[in-house]
């Protein structure tokens, strides 16, 4: 299997079969990537279209030693996912947290699907800063490198935000089962 | 203990999740717009229009610098086309086919030095106008904008 980098010097030279292989392979995770960044399936459609759109415009400015293909396109899609939300959140997103149900609702079994919708939707309560790096390395599995070069923020800051995302949701959790155990 | 859970959680959640995709018709759209951008590669020919419309504007603020010393008073406004009036030195050059318009901010004074009635403006007084740039990177043709 060709790597990215040589499906996006392929496509460079006019190849369409090696972007539309490049398209289908990262398609899916910048939908979810932005799906979880902007809840709205709208916008997330539109970003996939432009991020690819952007990549057959400035696909020859990718610079191999900043980071994976994966990375400089969740890059852009993250540029564009904040414009079209409007400003950076990077607070607490009092209107995500008001819209996610009682704590009793998130987590628990996650063998149920109502469980697994209820995690989904606590993730997406995350002030934005954490729910990216979440998204990214654990529902993306990206590398915390690439999570950095996307983000454009030191692997470091990556580790951090992930650590506090991750405890955010656990916190979540335990309160979850305090009040399991109090019904 | 609880961070197993979450991580089995964020497992879970991430299995369940790879079913999500972008629909078909933005594939479609992104493909046909390679096929498009691969008919015909505008980002390369944009970057010779702008290197030809800025070599275009050096030369026309060079020798309005170089006129412009003369302080020649303005001969009869030259014959113009569909508002451009075109520029004296560009005369001789090939005739415009196709070309583009580039708008520049210019000193009024540099419009004597084109042969364009520039009436009573303070010094350092600036105008904004349209260049018509030929095919072959050389304005042709100027259009003041008001």
């Amino acid at each position: 299997m060709q790597s990215d980098s040589e499906l996006l010097r392929r496509m460079e030279l006019g190849d369409a079969v090696a972007f539309g292989e490049l398209y289908r392979r990262r398609q899916a995770s910048i939908y979810r990537f932005a799906l979880h960044m902007s809840r709205s399936a709208a916008v997330a459609e539109d970003v996939v279209q432009e991020t690819f759109l952007a990549l057959i415009r400035n696909g020859g400015r990718y610079d191999e030693s900043r980071g994976s293909v994966a990375a400089y396109l969740a890059g852009i899609a993250r540029n564009l996912v904040l414009r079209a939300t409007g400003a950076e959140r990077t607070g607490v997103d009092a209107e995500a947290e008001a819209a996610l149900p009682s704590d009793e609702d998130v987590l628990g079994d996650l063998t149920q699907r109502e469980e697994l919708e209820a995690l989904r939707r606590a993730v997406d309560a995350l002030p934005a800063q954490y729910r990216e790096v979440v998204v990214l390395c654990e529902l993306e599995e990206m590398s915390y490198a690439d999570a950095a070069a996307a983000l454009g923020v030191p692997v470091g800051t990556v580790r951090s935000r992930l650590n506090r995302g991750r405890q955010m949701l656990a916190e979540r959790l335990v309160r979850r089962q305090s009040a399991r155990c109090s019904v | 203990m609880r961070e197993e859970q979450v991580n089995a959680g964020l497992r879970a959640l991430a299995a369940d999740e790879r079913r999500l995709e972008a629909p078909r018709h933005v594939e479609e759209t992104v493909l046909a717009a390679f096929a498009t951008r691969r008919n015909n590669p505008w980002p390369r020919q944009s970057r010779r229009q702008w290197l030809a419309a800025a070599a275009s504007i050096v030369i026309v603020v060079a020798l309005s610098w170089l006129l412009g010393r003369e302080a020649k008073p303005p001969a009869a406004p030259p014959v113009a086309a569909g508002g451009f009036m075109a520029i004296p030195y560009a005369t001789g050059a090939a005739p415009v086919g196709g070309g583009y318009i580039v708008r520049v901010r210019m000193e009024r004074t540099a419009l004597v030095s084109l042969g364009i009635p520039a009436g009573a403006a303070p010094p350092g007084a600036r105008v904004q106008a349209d260049l018509l740039v030929g095919d072959d990177g050389v304005a042709h043709a100027i259009r003041l904008v008001r």
